[in-house]
């Protein structure tokens, strides 16, 4: 699992292209993401294997916002009894460096109570808790990831893939 | 939205197991369609299962998760799930991530008799 720091989104370079995309939260929006962010992988540079780690990236953390964000009895998703879909909306910024692509998604949902949910360390534990693969697939597949979650502000999700990655 | 659908065909092509064809995508909004369809063939009894995924473009860690609990669901029972041809995308991330040796993984027809003769 690699350190959860603070990623600074605010330094800009000019020759940056950023482009944001603001949706509902319904689970017809995530093949549309994944062609997103697949389409400027692609015009980056990536390799087809790259483009598949950020493909899935990108929507286990929508995923997770479709599931998580918006329930009203409780973030945890669980046991969920009811969602309000007219509340659910998100972000996702894109932002292509020259080197990296930096994807932040965030919502305005319930955020994360406790301590931060880091999902499984393995897939052993995975086959044990069946739960938890998505948050353990976005820090495996991205070479920076960091999650922000206070309580009833929403979650935001930014994770860093650099060109020729090692990941 | 429909090409953005799950299609999920059923084919029962012999008495020893039944094929479950998926196209399309299987993540966190489709995964639902599956899992209903499964709970379908299995609580009529079926328990020898092939799911065919020359036609599955994508597969999320819940579409995974689903094909987990479906073959430990299987084990239990004594019956068996085989994977057969996933397509070079998914194969690669069912790779990466482990599940190749999980699973039971047919990349060519010929190979799921081996795995049923094998039970």
């Amino acid at each position: 699992m690699k350190a959860v720091g603070r990623m600074d989104s605010k330094i800009e370079n000019e020759e940056d292209i950023l482009m944001e995309i603001q949706c509902s939260v319904r689970g017809e929006i995530l093949p549309i993401m994944r062609n997103f962010v697949a389409s400027v992988a692609q015009k980056m540079g990536f390799s087809r294997d790259e483009i598949s780690k950020i493909e899935m990236s990108v929507d286990e953390a929508c995923s997770n916002v479709l599931r998580h964000a918006y329930f009203i009895n409780g973030a945890s998703g669980q046991t969920p009894k009811h969602q309000d879909p007219q509340k659910g909306h998100m972000k996702i910024c894109v932002r292509a460096a020259s080197d990296h692509l930096q994807i932040t998604i965030c919502d305005k949902g319930l955020g994360i109570k406790g301590k931060p949910y880091k999902g499984v360390e393995n897939i052993d534990e995975f086959l044990n808790k069946c739960h938890g693969l998505g948050t353990y697939i976005i820090h495996k597949f991205m070479d920076k990831v960091v999650i922000e979650y206070p309580e009833g502000k929403g979650t935001t999700v930014s994770m860093i893939k650099y060109l020729h990655s090692q990941t | 939205m429909k090409s953005f659908d799950l299609h999920v065909r059923v084919e029962i092509t012999n008495q020893r197991y039944t094929i479950i064809e998926l196209t399309g995508f299987l993540d966190a909004h489709t995964v639902n369609a599956f899992e209903n369809r499964i709970e379908e063939i299995v609580s009529s009894g079926q328990r020898q299962i092939v799911i065919d995924l020359k036609g599955l473009n994508y597969i999320s860690s819940a579409g995974i998760g689903a094909l987990m609990a479906l073959t430990q669901r299987l084990r239990k029972e004594s019956g068996n799930m085989v994977l057969l041809q996933p397509n070079e995308k998914v194969f690669k991330i069912l790779d990466l991530l482990g599940f190749t040796k999980i699973f039971n993984v047919a990349l060519k027809e010929e190979d799921v008799e081996n795995y049923f003769q094998a039970v």
